[in-house]
């Protein structure tokens, strides 16, 4: 997703960014990866149906980060590069779990109005 | 991994985002490559050719400067690098306006240190922390007299009832100072303050003593052995810190003491005594209001709280009241008051009045420093809209520039609060200091900035920031959008027209009407400072002699008021036994007893007869002190010894030339009667004023009192006639100081002499108090007069800038220029002069309400210049901005709107 600046997709980068968080987590839930790596991980996830700028990913990584719930660390890759690993902490695995109910509540929510409006 | 690891981890990245923010960035860097390569690289093993896969890779990521600067955002902190960035760029601003930022910040410095000044003085002198267990539950128990509004100590009598009694407060005890002579076996006499203390004081204070024991309730029983405590000072310097010094004596005045305890440094309780003794004195004996006076103290009972025991106090006041029928007693109310009272109070109720104007005071000198500090960077924040308006085009937001302004005023608001605060250190050093000489402070003050002081001037600091940075800058950069680059100043027109003017007319008022009296007052004081003492001052010795009664056994049962009289026949005989004595002395030219020194004395407002009022000093004087100075007589006669003897309406007065002069217009007045205010409902006695002689010293006006002197006929010792002045010839007064101990020592052990000094070191000590006030005062005065001239001028040339395009048009309309510039000062002028006017109009109000004693006299030359001086410095400061104005460019102008 290209830097704009209209209303309607700062709005949805809002909900992105909650999402975002959330599908990091859920990607280092497995095991520790470095930034491509997660970026190709949330492509493969989505399907393409969901595309996030990989630029987006990285002050996503910070914030999740300072928050404690990721660690990362310096670590040589298979093909022996040196890379930034991300690992998920025992904080980020409680939110994930509580993050991950909080959606699912919050999708019921949305399906139960849309529901709703389309017999009303 | 364990939680405590990640956290350390955690903090340590956060640390590093601090102080490796280089390292930081280097990583970043290698990571963003990193996945581009990676991105390539992908996009290589499908096909595409290397440039190819790059352009798309880069595509891909959507900006890396953009998801850099995303990723500093999200760090910890992220606002700090900006916020020193602000603080570099105002600190730049800053020191490219030097007057702004010097007159700004000092006049910033003053509100901080008037402010912080208050509020140590507030807490540390009139609401202090007691530094003992549970300080704020100690209390002190007082009366007060509803006739003069003050504290009455004579409360023996009902000491005894509240201790019996009184159940909400618990270890009640009572204490007074007396002073005893110590005599060393080298035969050397020293006058000692110790505190006559019950033993309850003790078990208040709850300090375990260095050494021995503290007092105990035993001692105070009628027969118990003499009994002394010491502190850890006294031990060391006196007894050079003996192990064994329990149990070896001192003598006091004639009795020896044995030493019981040595409490540990630091104790001063009840005040800041060195010496404790036990009471001998039996409350029972003493009638209602009669007996020495004593302060009363006591702790708050578990669960009590101060209006319960008000409430238990009030209703033995009503049993007690029967008693106090008939005597001076009867006035009184019995009030419980915080402990730290006994030390700064006279009377509750006054000084929470005095407190509260002296706050208004305070509060009105801040907003007053506020406005011109405000006004000072508002105008400049608005002078600079053009590079406001050009950081909006390129791109700063709102917030940034905001911020900027208030980094700006935090600088400058940190450096005013830190010098405040170095000049508060400085005032209460002196005070400490000024506290301890004259009569040592209490335990419980602590010299020096508390940690709240501090606190304090800091939230000053960021409030005076907040004023000044935050309102200017929302101001300034609220048109912002609309403004476009070229605006400049010209772009906000003046719609604040009339509020400029308000202000201008304020700022110059007050210029004109608070500044000439506090200059006035600071040379009035500096002058009196330099004085000269206009007698040889340093031929004379002083001393206040006290005899403390026989035995502090109180009064054996007898009548109190004949103990009274008793004592005080012994204390005029005593006193009249040593001015004999001391006449023997080849190297004594002369002595004579007065109630104060010279020029001491209390004040009084006075009437004589023919309803004519004014205020005058009082002071007793004996018969011979007219001779000793070699005062004139004027008219009528000096005192003779006789007159000492006279009551009532008999007793003749005498008064100084200014009395005439002040209060009489110089009319002849021997023969004339005068007398004081009523107290209570008995009128004062007429009194005779039998002569007038001249001044003296000569010429000595104390600022802010009378020059008047009303002087009363007094035998030595006879109420109140204590201070001992001694004219010497050939020796000095502190040649002569010892023998004069030892005289004292041999006329009654129990005489004590305080304050002996030679007359010169009390004045020039006296005069150095008023010169200390006067730099204060003149500083203080000289820096709201520069800071009103920053404002003045500020304000000034900001209206003139306001004015620019209008002057460009018209000069592009062929107006002649010296019309235009005469136009801009015309305009200027106005605004000053009925400022000017305003002032003067205050000022000469104020003159009349203070009886004239504001300007005293003085009011013709100073106003008129200092209302000159704020219009010179208005016109000065309109003066050039008119000019620049001139020389813009017409099409310059125009094509500015």
């Amino acid at each position: 997703m290209p830097a704009q600046s209209t209303t309607s997709t700062a709005a949805q980068s809002d909900i992105v960014r909650g999402t975002l968080d959330l599908l990091i987590l859920k990607a280092l839930a497995l095991e520790p990866m470095h930034g491509w790596a997660i970026a190709q991980r949330l492509e493969q996830l989505s399907r393409d149906v969901l595309r996030v700028g990989q630029g987006s990913l990285y002050p996503a990584l910070q914030r999740l980060e300072e928050k404690g719930w990721i660690e990362s660390d310096w670590r040589a890759t298979e093909g022996g590069r040196r890379a930034k690993y991300y690992e998920l902490t025992r904080a980020g695995r409680r939110a994930l779990g509580a993050e991950t109910a909080q959606w699912r509540r919050y999708v019921e929510m949305v399906e139960l109005i849309l529901g709703t409006t389309v017999t009303s | 991994m364990t939680q405590a690891k990640s956290w350390t981890k955690r903090w340590w990245r956060r640390l590093r985002t601090l102080v490796d923010r280089r390292a930081l960035e280097r990583e970043l860097d290698e990571e963003l490559a990193f996945h581009l390569e990676m991105e390539t690289a992908k996009l290589r093993r499908a096909g595409a050719g290397a440039a190819e896969a790059r352009r798309r890779a880069a595509l891909a990521f959507g900006g890396v400067e953009h998801a850099k600067e995303a990723v500093r955002d999200a760090r910890w902190l992220a606002w700090a690098p900006a916020f020193a960035l602000d603080l570099r760029l105002g600190a730049r601003m800053l020191a490219k306006a030097p007057w702004l930022t010097l007159v700004g910040s000092l006049g910033m410095a003053i509100g901080v240190a008037i402010s912080a000044g208050a509020f140590a003085l507030y807490h540390s002198y009139f609401f202090p922390d007691l530094p003992l267990r549970d300080g704020d539950r100690i209390v002190s128990l007082v009366h007060l007299e509803s006739r003069w509004r003050g504290y009455d100590r004579q409360l023996l009598h009902d000491f005894g009832v509240w201790k019996r009694e009184l159940r909400s407060v618990t270890e009640l005890g009572a204490f007074r100072t007396i002073q005893r002579n110590l005599v060393a076996p080298t035969g050397e006499i020293e006058p000692l303050p110790i505190a006559e203390m019950s033993a309850a004081g003790f078990r208040l204070a709850g300090v375990a003593p260095r050494l021995g024991r503290t007092l105990i309730d035993a001692d105070e029983r009628p027969g118990a052995a003499p009994v002394l405590v010491i502190d850890e000072q006294v031990w060391r310097t006196r007894f050079g810190g003996d192990p064994g010094v329990i149990g070896r004596t001192m003598r006091l005045a004639s009795v020896e003491h044995t030493i019981v305890g040595v409490m540990p440094a630091g104790f001063g309780f009840p005040l800041n005594h060195r010496y404790w003794v036990a009471p001998r004195a039996d409350p029972s004996a003493y009638a209602p209001g009669t007996g020495p006076a004593v302060y009363v103290f006591g702790r708050l009972a578990p669960g009590a709280t101060v209006e319960k025991s008000q409430a238990e106090l009030a209703l033995l006041d009503r049993r007690l009241a029967a008693g106090r029928k008939g005597t001076d007693a009867e006035h009184v109310a019995s009030r419980l008051v915080p402990y730290s009272d006994i030390g700064t109070h006279s009377a509750a109720e006054d000084e929470a009045t005095s407190w509260r104007i002296m706050r208004l005071v305070i509060v009105l000198l801040l907003a007053v420093i506020a406005m011109n500090v405000g006004v000072l960077v508002y105008a400049r924040t608005m002078n600079r809209g053009p590079e406001i308006a050009v950081r909006t085009a390129l791109g700063a937001t709102r917030r940034r520039i905001v911020a900027q302004l208030f980094a700006e005023a935090a600088l400058l608001a940190g450096v005013s609060a830190a010098l405040g605060l170095g000049i508060v250190a400085v005032g209460l050093r002196w005070l400490d200091r000024w506290i301890a000489e004259s009569g040592g402070a209490p335990f419980w003050l602590r010299p020096g900035l508390s940690a709240g002081t501090v606190l304090h001037a800091l939230a000053l600091g960021i409030l005076g920031a907040a004023i000044v940075g935050l309102y200017p800058a929302l101001r300034a950069t609220r048109g912002q959008l609309r403004g476009a680059i070229g605006s400049s100043g010209a772009g906000s027109q003046p719609r604040l027209g009339a509020t400029w003017t308000t202000l201008i007319v304020v700022q110059v008022a007050a210029a004109v009407a608070v500044l000439p009296p506090a200059l006035l007052k600071s040379v009035e004081l500096g002058r009196q400072a330099m004085r000269p003492a206009g007698f040889a001052a340093g031929e004379f010795l002083t001393a206040k002699a006290a005899l403390e009664p026989e035995a502090s056994s109180g009064g054996g049962g007898g009548e109190a008021k004949e103990v009274d009289a008793a004592h005080a026949a012994k204390v005029q005989a005593t006193l009249a036994r040593l001015l004999a004595r001391l006449d023997e002395q080849p190297t004594v030219a002369g002595v004579t007893v007065a109630s104060d020194l010279p020029w001491g004395g209390g004040t009084s407002s006075v009437e004589v007869e023919g309803g004519r009022r004014g205020r005058a000093f009082y002071v007793d004087v004996d018969d011979r002190w007219m001779n000793l100075f070699g005062v004139r007589v004027l008219s009528g006669r000096r005192f003779v010894a006789a007159d000492a003897e006279a009551t009532g309406s008999a007793r003749p007065v005498i008064v100084n030339r200014s009395f005439v002069d002040d209060l009489l217009g110089g009319a002849a007045v021997t023969g004339l009667r005068m007398r004081y205010p009523s107290s209570g409902d008995e009128p004062q006695p007429w009194l005779e004023i039998v002569g007038v002689i001249d001044d003296f010293p000569t010429g000595l006006e104390l600022p802010g009192l009378p020059r008047a002197r009303v002087y009363h006929p007094a035998a030595a010792g006879a109420a109140g006639a204590d201070t001992l002045l001694i004219h010497l010839r050939g020796e000095t007064p502190a040649q002569f100081a010892p023998r004069l101990r030892r005289l004292a020592l041999d006329v009654d052990p129990l005489l004590q002499l305080s304050g002996v000094k030679s007359l010169a070191a009390i004045y020039a000590e006296d005069m150095q108090t008023f010169a200390r006030v006067a730099l204060g005062l003149l500083l203080a005065a000289a820096s709201v007069l520069l800071l009103s001239a920053a404002g003045i001028h500020a304000l000034v040339s900001f209206t003139v800038n306001k004015r620019h395009r209008e002057i460009g048009i018209r000069t592009a309309l062929g107006a002649n220029a010296r019309r235009i510039l005469g136009s801009v000062l015309a305009r200027a002028a106005g605004q000053l002069a009925v400022g000017a006017a305003v002032g003067l109009v205050l000022t000469v109000l104020l003159d009349r309400a203070t009886g004239g004693e504001l300007m005293s006299g003085a009011a013709l030359v100073v106003v008129p210049t200092a209302a000159s001086f704020a219009v010179l410095v208005g016109l000065l400061a309109a003066a050039g901005p008119a000019r620049r104005a001139l020389r813009v460019q017409p099409t310059e102008a125009i094509r500015a709107e």
